[in-house]
């Protein structure tokens, strides 16, 4: 019977933890927050200039053909407080408010993300 | 032969019952789309026991059902993308010299979520999504050694019982 945990095992774990610290790392935007961005599809649904938006937050309904998400806005960032899929995965996900940080609703096809100055986009496609 | 099917359906029940009874653990990891992937277990017992083409059989057909039982034939991409690429580099490394199931399963959980994320790109066409698998990786080293080591234990009690 083999060992529970071999030294092959730690280093194929370390080398996961390397990846995704570097992923980490290298993602993280320095860009300053520009725009909410809502796609469905691939295709931009709506999005909002931080800058216009106020402390007051707002809720945005969505409503696709697979479904219906709530997103609530600031000028801080944004969540999504309710959506009627299964999973319910996008809900439990925190407010976004930097750079790249992204919520996705796999089953609604909707994605809602925070575009800096400039990258908008390009990236994006 | 006849037995070894019977077997086979009977681990993908398992693995169907053990995929919904992980939706009843309240959501022990603070990561959204976190979670252990006990099915994962069966696969891997069944690799070992039955092989590779066995394990791939149980993990599509237990992907169909799920998918027409609880996740929604929208899930569908997501699961098979994850359970197949999962298999494969599950495969890859336990041929690597030293390498026990612990190991294959860590990798095998970053596989199952890389797969899911490379479809979730396609599907949203949408590159930020990839951000998801960074912090998913953390967890899936987390969970891969936890079923990892079940299917070790699970295994050392079978081959103690066979021919039952």
């Amino acid at each position: 019977m083999k060992q529970y945990f071999t030294f092959t095992d730690l280093l194929i774990a370390t080398v996961i933890v390397i990846i995704c610290a570097i992923g980490l790392k290298t993602t993280a935007s320095t860009d300053s927050a520009e725009k909410i961005i809502i796609e469905t599809d691939g295709k931009i649904y709506a999005s909002y200039n931080l800058k216009s938006l106020g402390k007051e937050a707002r809720d945005i309904e969505i409503n696709t053909k697979y479904g219906k998400n709530i997103l609530r806005i600031d000028c801080e960032g944004a969540d999504m407080i309710y959506s009627d899929c299964l999973n319910q995965i996008d809900v439990r996900h925190k407010k976004i408010t930097k750079s790249g940080e992204i919520i996705v609703c796999a089953p609604h096809r909707l994605t809602v993300y925070i575009s800096g100055s400039g990258e908008a986009d390009a990236v994006s496609r | 032969m006849k037995a070894k099917f019977v077997k086979l359906g009977m681990f993908t029940a398992l693995a169907m019952a053990l995929q919904w009874a992980e939706t009843l653990i309240p959501v022990g990891f603070s990561v959204p789309g976190g979670k252990l992937g006990l099915a994962n277990i069966i696969t891997m017992i069944v690799m070992q026991l039955f092989g590779g083409r066995s394990a791939l059989a149980v993990t599509v057909i237990r992907c169909l059902l799920s998918a027409f039982l609880y996740g929604g034939v929208m899930s569908l991409p997501y699961s098979l993308a994850g359970g197949i690429m999962s298999l494969a580099l599950m495969k890859l490394v336990l041929k690597l010299h030293g390498a026990s199931l612990t190991g294959a399963a860590i990798a095998g959980a970053f596989a199952h979520n890389f797969g899911q994320v490379l479809v979730s790109c396609i599907i949203m066409q949408n590159i930020y999504i990839i951000n998801y698998l960074w912090v998913l990786g953390f967890v899936s080293v987390g969970a891969g050694a936890f079923t990892g080591i079940c299917a070790s234990l699970c295994l050392k009690k079978i081959s103690l019982n066979k021919g039952g």
